[in-house]
């Protein structure tokens, strides 16, 4: 399938996940938990495919399993006691509701947080905080640029620094290894101050940063983007007005406004899926074009 | 210029712990369920805010940026070389070398920008920010209580600093953060017994700066100072 969402303005990427993520870590509601984590588990495996099922069953899994055999261990509030354990510390109903209810928060989290590394590149991260921290943005790119050109020098000097000796055993490579550590450091650091010297040259510093960025604003932006402030707005009002409200102890309640339960719900819901709306919808309009 | 950086640096201290005072009285009395989550969430960004308006607002020169960079750059390159060996990483010996040879709001930025970029590669999650922040202060605290003039003599003490700063402090904060996102109160029991679960990995992270700042402390903080010499950089703190 296309990934139309990813090439989308970096706003619209950006306001979606912040949208999306900040309700699943405050909101404990079930139902908007269970939203938000098929909305993660659909969007991720259109994104990677069977590999989110592999990061899903071998990290996500057995943190949440820890996580719903932690609550009700050792939380002992609530009303309903099913049994008491052997400290006399009473076993409740609602505690291992707010266990599941709080395993399946942790998974969507981490499932979101899986699109969002796929979707937001630092291309992007830069492009967004570009404007309010120019140094520190600075900074973040020279480093995304040096990473691979250290990993490389290392390895150059490390070659070069293994061709004078005949036998490599382990304490040898590592002596080796820390030899062309300290060098690398070197030549970077000097390197550094030759860089720097280049952009003052060039001019840095002598009037406001620009950023180069090849990102368009275009209409389909516009229109996701609005629908994304829609729906945020759409939700806060019923949040403020109690539409997802649950409770669990001492006992379970839960907001009993059908209405506002339900703005609350088709609201986030559609936040949730905007993404693989949004891929279909490409996808077809690509099909029926062609 | 020194005395107007420590007013600065002060201020900025100040105001973060106001905000976060206000923020925690907010959450008190005006929310009930998650409120430790947005709490400290708030009280984490609320302390980034002042440390980015210093950096950005003393204009750092190209020098500054450029170091800075290269010791960020040194610290990702050390937690990808060691992807394999959970935990065992250099990079938090790496951010207490930048504080102690650059200045605290210089280590503060090596630790907390270290943390966002190699998260960049290896994953963002719900732990960037308190990633960030751990390694931030480690970075800050760092500069407070050491300087780079004769180094040698004090090398045990950095490591010993070392240690505990990433078994208490960082090992601390990030425990505390998987205890609020799971657990709906933070009473004595579930804290401590996460803070014990936590243990065995916040261990290997302890031993493991000890280890790096035993092995390469020395010789990039003689590097560091040399380049300060070398080509008159002042950091100013």
């Amino acid at each position: 399938m296309y990934n139309e969402f990813t090439k989308c303005h970096p706003f619209v990427n950006f306001f979606c996940f912040l949208f999306v993520i900040t309700v699943t870590v405050f909101f404990n509601h079930p139902i908007i938990t269970a939203v938000s984590f098929a909305g993660a588990m659909i969007y991720g495996i259109t994104l990677l495919g069977s590999k989110i099922l592999k990061y899903f069953f071998l990290f996500v899994l057995p943190l949440c399993l820890l996580c719903g055999i932690f609550n009700p261990v050792f939380n002992h509030q609530g009303m309903t006691i099913l049994f008491y354990f052997q400290d006399g510390n009473p076993l409740t109903m609602e505690s291992i509701v707010y266990g599941g209810v709080s395993a399946l928060l942790l998974a969507s989290v981490l499932l979101w947080f899986v699109s969002f590394n796929q979707v937001m590149d630092s291309d992007k991260i830069i492009y967004l905080f570009g404007r309010v921290v120019p140094s520190l943005a600075t900074v973040i790119t020279m480093v995304m640029r040096l990473v691979p050109m250290y990993a490389c020098h290392f390895k150059e000097v490390y070659r070069l620094r293994a061709l004078e000796i005949k036998k490599l055993n382990i304490y040898r490579r590592i002596r080796i290894s820390l030899a062309s550590v300290s060098s690398t450091t070197t030549w970077a650091l000097e390197n550094a101050v030759f860089t720097a010297d280049s952009m003052t040259a060039r001019g840095y510093g002598s009037s406001k940063r620009s950023f180069y960025s090849d990102f368009v604003f275009t209409n389909r932006d516009f229109i996701l983007l609005s629908v994304i402030i829609l729906t945020a707005a759409v939700f806060s009002v019923s949040a403020v007005m109690g539409g997802g409200y649950a409770m669990y102890f001492p006992y379970i309640k839960m907001g009993d406004n059908h209405l506002l339960n339900m703005s609350a719900y088709v609201s986030f819901g559609l936040a949730c899926f905007l993404p693989v709306f949004f891929n279909v919808w490409e996808e077809l309009k690509w099909r029926f074009m062609k | 210029m020194n005395a107007k950086k420590l007013i600065n640096s002060k201020t900025a201290a100040f105001f973060s712990v106001i905000f976060s005072a206000l923020l925690i009285g907010a959450g008190v009395f005006l929310l009930k369920d998650r409120r430790y989550m947005l709490i400290s969430l708030g009280i984490v960004f609320l302390s980034f805010v002042p440390f980015a308006m210093i950096f950005e607002g003393r204009k750092p020169r190209a020098r500054e940026i450029t170091v800075t960079a290269v010791m960020i750059a040194i610290g990702v390159v050390g937690r990808a070389a060691f992807f394999m060996v959970p935990q065992f990483k250099p990079m938090t010996a790496v951010v207490i070398i930048s504080g102690i040879a650059l200045g605290r709001e210089t280590g503060f930025a090596v630790g907390s920008m270290s943390a966002f970029v190699s998260n960049m590669l290896a994953g963002q999650g719900p732990w960037t920010p308190w990633q960030m922040f751990a390694l931030g202060l480690i970075g800050f605290i760092s500069g407070i209580i050491f300087t780079d003039r004769n180094f040698q003599s004090k090398k045990i003490l950095v490591c010993i600093y070392g240690f505990f700063a990433s078994f208490v402090v960082y090992g601390v904060i990030l425990d505390t953060s998987s205890v609020m996102m799971t657990v709906y109160e933070m009473n004595f029991q579930t804290v401590l017994s996460v803070y014990l679960l936590g243990i065995p990995f916040n261990l290997i992270h302890g031993v493991s700066t000890f280890l790096f700042l035993m092995l390469i402390g020395n010789s990039m903080i003689r590097k560091l100072s040399r380049i300060k010499n070398k080509f008159g950089i002042l950091l100013c703190n």
